[in-house]
């Protein structure tokens, strides 16, 4: 049997084989998880000890799972908690700080070449710099339906705002987006290159 | 905003957001993410087992040291078998229907001759009364008043113990 679906991974887990259904559970959630966590932390090491985090907390946890929503909205909810606790564990932590902060935004894995590693640079520094001029629930909704490609239903019941609020949320982040983008030299680089 | 326009600015930010970019650098992150979940999940159960050991070995070592001695020592309750006196005899008399080590070390109790004699007494009427019950045999002896005297005196006797 594939484990594909919530509902084969939950009864996988009830016949006993918890290990299969863990990796299974892992896999299928894990881009979703570390994507949610990586927007609220903004470093990749962070974003991952928090997505393993998790992990293991909805693992302990997966026979109280009740089914009365989607297992992608349980661990949302658990992302989001997972990631306020770490942010306020690292606020307490800077306080006793001591020399200069480095600069945590990399994004770059040791695999990757360093053509790669500047694409990305270049492109977190822009997530960085465009997303956090967006007021949060517009940043959240916007990154649910751009890049985590979820339908305004599914992000309705995740978040608990209507349809038509989440529409409204997403218009106004792109419009803004797009405004903050052609102000840029970037855009004017684009517009050069294209004529 | 008609949907000409957000077309319009959602190619904009595609331009300067590129989803694959994005894709590719969280699949890069998540490579081994179901391992190292359960790696760490392992390990986290290994140390809450050393903690769980390490918060009761002391416990248990206070139950061995203290606690199981004082058990071994709690006294046992064990019957002895009974002695037959002959009537008249002086024998001083131990308390033998609880015997134990601590018990033991105790200083024998005496007791009045009279309920010595009393007991005895009691001893033989029963013995000769269960003796005829069992035989079917009419009584061997008469009950006098002076019997039943004796008789409800170490009732009496067993009723304080």
């Amino acid at each position: 049997m594939t484990l594909d679906t919530d509902a084969r991974i939950l009864e996988e887990f009830k016949r006993g084989s918890r290990e299969r259904a863990a990796t299974a559970f892992v896999r299928k959630n894990q881009r979703f998880v570390y994507s949610v966590a990586f927007r609220q932390l903004q470093t990749q090491e962070d974003a991952q000890d928090a997505s393993q985090e998790v992990f293991i907390r909805a693992l302990q946890n997966i026979d109280t799972f009740k089914g009365e929503s989607a297992l992608q909205t349980w661990l949302y909810r658990i992302t989001m908690n997972v990631c306020s606790n770490m942010r306020r564990k690292k606020k307490v932590q800077s306080w006793f700080r001591i020399g200069s902060q480095e600069d945590e935004r990399d994004v770059a894995g040791s695999s990757i070449s360093p053509e790669q590693h500047v694409l990305n640079l270049d492109f977190q520094s822009r997530l960085a710099t465009f997303l956090t001029a967006l007021p949060e629930k517009q940043r959240e909704t916007f990154c649910l339906r751009y890049f985590d490609e979820l339908s305004y239903e599914e992000m309705s019941t995740m978040v608990g705002t209507s349809v038509g609020a989440l529409k409204a949320n997403y218009h106004h982040a792109v419009k803004k987006l797009a405004v903050m983008i052609k102000d840029t030299d970037l855009y004017d680089q684009w517009r050069e290159h294209h004529e | 905003m008609n949907e000409q326009d957000l077309n319009d600015d959602l190619r904009i930010v595609e331009r300067a957001f590129d989803r694959t970019v994005y894709q590719e650098s969280i699949d890069r992150a998540t490579r081994n993410m179901s391992v190292d979940v359960l790696a760490r999940m392992h390990a986290r159960r290994r140390f809450t087992a050393w903690k769980v050991a390490a918060v009761l070995a002391p416990v248990a070592t206070a139950v061995i040291v203290f606690i199981a001695p004082w058990k071994v020592n709690t006294p046992v309750v064990t019957p002895t078998p009974t002695v037959p006196v002959q009537a008249h005899e002086h024998v001083p008399l131990v308390e033998t229907k609880h015997v134990s080590h601590r018990s033991a070390s105790r200083a024998p109790e005496s007791i009045s001759e009279e309920r010595l004699l009393s007991d005895l007494y009691h001893e033989q009427l029963v013995a000769g009364l269960s003796e005829s019950v069992q035989e079917n045999q009419p009584m061997l002896f008469e009950l006098t008043s002076q019997d039943l005297r004796v008789l409800s005196m170490s009732v009496n006797n067993e009723d304080a113990f």
